[in-house]
């Protein structure tokens, strides 16, 4: 098992734990956290064939991931804060209405 | 020895996401995180990506976990009931489906063996190094995607702005300020009024509404 195999082989096993974490949490900040390892695994494919490929576009795309991933947790916390700020728990399944 | 340090950290990589997903308090969950991602830096340094090495550390568990850390601090989340009843349906469908989605993935990339035409950029890597033919990459044939994300940056600042502003849950009542002349019934009228006393006056609601007047005034 090369490299590559072994790092992708990573990828999909931090992603699938990510998008398990997505689906089983109603807490929104762990959530949010879950959305972001599985963003980073797929940073960590990028880089993967990178290498793999000898080609800087991989990195290229992985930088522009993470600057995507960072406005979107700034914006997505503010959200959660405003949102959460005057109730007494934080737990998604009790958003059900549009007009918070 | 480089492959027994390679398992100790793809190891180390998954512990820690499994721990962020099955931490009952949140911070502890941004902890676990913050381990994922600084692996995640090493096997980037691995993958010869010393610039992302750099940048991962920098900006994702230098920023956005600090970030989180805030807003968990400033949340403060009660622990959550992991595996609660009232969800277990959905908990079991979640992880039966979460491991289908796993096995697929985990089976595809072993048995796939990755071949790649290696690209033309051997030569100009050797040549002036991995960090420079990645920013060469980025601000020539990239540059339209890199400015655009100073454009989504913007636009999360203004709207993280935007969205913590106070909003004021009810209208703030006018106050008026009536001047109450003590009038002493033993003057005579004309003379300047004994005491002279200016104050608001008080709500009708009683000393209830002037705190939360006072806390919203921030006195």
């Amino acid at each position: 098992m090369d490299l590559t195999t072994y790092t992708l082989l990573l990828s999909a096993i931090v992603f699938s734990i990510g998008g398990i974490g997505v689906l089983i949490r109603r807490n929104p900040l762990i959530m949010f956290m879950s959305i972001e390892l599985m963003l980073n695994a797929v940073n960590l494919a990028f880089a993967t064939f990178a290498h793999q490929l000898n080609n800087p576009e991989g990195q290229i795309f992985v930088f522009l991931v993470m600057t995507v991933a960072a406005a979107e947790a700034v914006v997505g916390l503010a959200i959660i804060i405003s949102i959460f700020r005057s109730r007494r728990s934080v737990d998604v399944d009790e958003l059900d209405v549009m007009r918070g | 020895m480089e492959v027994v340090g390679l398992i100790l950290l793809g190891a180390l990589m998954l512990a820690s996401s499994i721990g962020v997903i099955a931490m009952r308090n949140a911070i502890y969950s941004a902890l676990f995180l913050i381990i994922n991602l600084v692996s995640l830096a090493v096997f980037f340094l691995v993958l010869s990506a010393q610039f992302l090495f750099v940048a991962q550390i920098l900006v994702y568990a230098g920023a956005i976990m600090v970030l989180f850390l805030f807003t968990v601090t400033i949340l403060n989340p009660p622990s959550d009931v992991l595996f609660g009843g009232t969800h277990r349906t959905q908990y079991v469908l979640a992880l039966l489906f979460g491991a289908l989605f796993g096995g697929i993935l985990t089976y595809t990339v072993a048995t796939n063996a990755i071949n790649g035409a290696r690209g033309n950029y051997s030569a100009q890597v050797a040549a002036v190094g991995d960090i420079q033919a990645f920013g060469t990459q980025l601000f020539t044939v990239y540059l339209l995607p890199l400015e655009t994300t100073a454009l989504i940056l913007l636009v999360g600042i203004v709207g993280a702005v935007v969205l913590g502003r106070h909003v004021a849950e009810a209208p703030a009542p006018r106050r008026t300020y009536k001047l109450q002349f003590f009038t002493d019934t033993t003057a005579p009228p004309g003379d300047l009024p004994a005491k002279q006393e200016a104050m608001p006056t008080p709500p009708p609601n009683g000393a209830e509404q002037s705190e939360s007047q006072k806390e919203r005034v921030g006195t």
